[in-house]
């Protein structure tokens, strides 16, 4: 019986290392294929843009987005704010413009950065994603978009498509 | 029916279906020795490799994760081997044992935390292991730092950088540079330089490490942390911060000095300036209550 017990903490103990070691594995062919996670999400963002009829003009040091849509001849910026604080300044300059905003996270749109409904999509899906009925890596960014007044009718566009639920 | 009371009541429990030779030392050896399994893969797995994994890079991984908490495990490791717990371990502590194994056995850093908190609270309130204690001392600092530095806590240290960028403006100020703070961006207007603060760089993210680097020093001279040492550690604490607001202001001063103190070598004085300002404090607490004999011994 001692062996046996013996044997089941060998077992869980080779588990672990084998799940560390796969999920290990993983992450870096998933790093390997996309050529890292910031050049995956400018391709990404590009893409949903051409859905909304738009196309990126410009990218800014900072990573914020120019883009053009077809439907309105003032640019739009989009930006990416981080939960470790990357883009916080241009929240900060987003409160003080005229510029009609959109939050983008998981599906979710806002008019204002909902720490609530965010922070409940982050949850629900980094624990999908930890049980495994979650494939796509939980992003750690919300995605802000900065409307021209002038183009009102920009401000019904579905903008969750810029950060989709999957 | 073999036993129905808990075994701490239950002498007879305690040698069930021939385990008479599995001691709570050996349970107590399994339980760390799959924690250290799953702490370590979990800081090697998400450790940023340049290339493929291999032994430098597992390597390099295990001191990115900070001198401390390496010398924290050795300790744990060597009080382990030191520990006499020659009772007889019931059903129910290895069945607890290996629930909390399983827990360990899944590759999150959720598991990894919620593992080493009930390894941590068995260890510190169930008789006759708290024995131990030093030990879930150390296993409940390393979850505590997982979840200081966790991205649960990240808007917690974002929010910290926007207090550093207003703090380090005003020390500019002083020395005479137009800045401006636009939430966690330090912008020196003179310069010509933004420098955005982001989580990992905040004053308040490092003092986890920090009180971890205290407890292992104090464990390491054989010191039981008392009321008395609170002063210094919040000292320690208040000196981090000190040191943190010094590097930040000092790389807003331009792009050189930036690149020195980011990616040159000004990072590694900033490092060894922390090691020893993290080592003073714990020695200084316990000079002054006389334990450093023990330290120097």
């Amino acid at each position: 019986m001692i062996m046996v017990v013996r044997g089941l903490f060998a077992g869980v103990l080779i588990l672990g290392l084998a799940a560390q070691a796969a999920r290990t594995a993983k992450t870096a062919n998933v790093g390997a294929t996309n050529g890292g996670a910031a050049s995956a999400s400018t391709g990404d963002l590009t893409a949903a843009l051409r859905r909304l009829d738009g196309r990126v003009v410009a990218t800014t040091p900072s990573g914020a987005v120019t883009a053009v849509l077809s439907r309105c001849s003032d640019p739009v910026t989009i930006a990416q704010i981080g939960f470790d604080g990357s883009g916080d300044g241009l929240l900060d300059r987003a409160a003080q413009s005229e510029a009609t905003q959109r939050y983008a996270y998981l599906g979710f749109v806002g008019d204002r950065l909902d720490v609530t409904a965010i922070a409940g999509r982050w949850v629900t899906a980094s624990a999908l994603q930890a049980i495994g009925l979650r494939r796509d890596n939980t992003p750690a960014k919300v995605v802000l978009v900065l409307l021209p007044k002038t183009c009102p009718e920009a401000a019904d566009l579905d903008w969750s498509i810029l950060s989709p639920w999957s | 029916m073999i036993w129905t009371a808990p075994p701490d009541r239950a002498p007879d429990a305690r040698q069930p279906l021939g385990l008479h030779r599995f001691t709570l030392n050996e349970l107590l050896n399994w339980i760390l020795l799959i924690a250290g399994a799953a702490y370590w893969g979990g800081v090697i797995r998400t450790y940023h490799h340049d290339a493929a994994i291999g032994v430098v890079s597992v390597a390099q991984s295990v001191f990115s994760d900070g001198a401390f908490n390496v010398a924290g495990c050795g300790l744990i490791a060597v009080w382990a081997r030191r520990i006499e717990l020659r009772d007889i371990a019931s059903r129910w502590q290895i069945a607890g044992a290996l629930a909390i194994s399983l827990l360990f056995a899944v590759p999150t850093r959720q598991t990894t935390i919620l593992g080493l908190l009930a390894v941590g609270a068995v260890l510190t309130f169930r008789s006759p292991i708290h024995t131990a204690r030093p030990i879930a001392a150390l296993l409940l600092g390393f979850a505590g730092e997982m979840i200081w530095t966790s991205t649960y806590l990240l808007p917690l240290h974002a929010a910290t950088a926007s207090f550093d960028a207003e703090l380090c403006s005003g020390f500019l100020r002083m020395l005479g540079e137009a800045v401006q703070v636009r939430a966690n961006v330090l912008e020196n207007l003179g310069a010509g330089i933004n420098v955005e603060i982001l989580a990992a760089c905040a004053s308040s993210f490092p003092l986890a490490g920090v009180a971890m680097a205290f407890m292992v020093v104090m464990a390491y001279a054989h010191h039981v942390p008392r009321l008395a040492d609170l002063p210094w550690l919040v000292a320690a604490l208040l000196a981090s911060v000190a040191l943190t607001e010094l590097r930040l202001s000092l790389m807003a001063l331009g792009d050189a000095n930036y690149l020195w103190i980011h990616d040159g070598e000004g990072g590694t004085l900033y490092a060894l300036s922390a090691t020893a300002l993290a080592v003073l404090f714990p020695v200084l607490a316990m000079r002054q209550s006389g334990s450093v004999r023990a330290f120097a011994a």
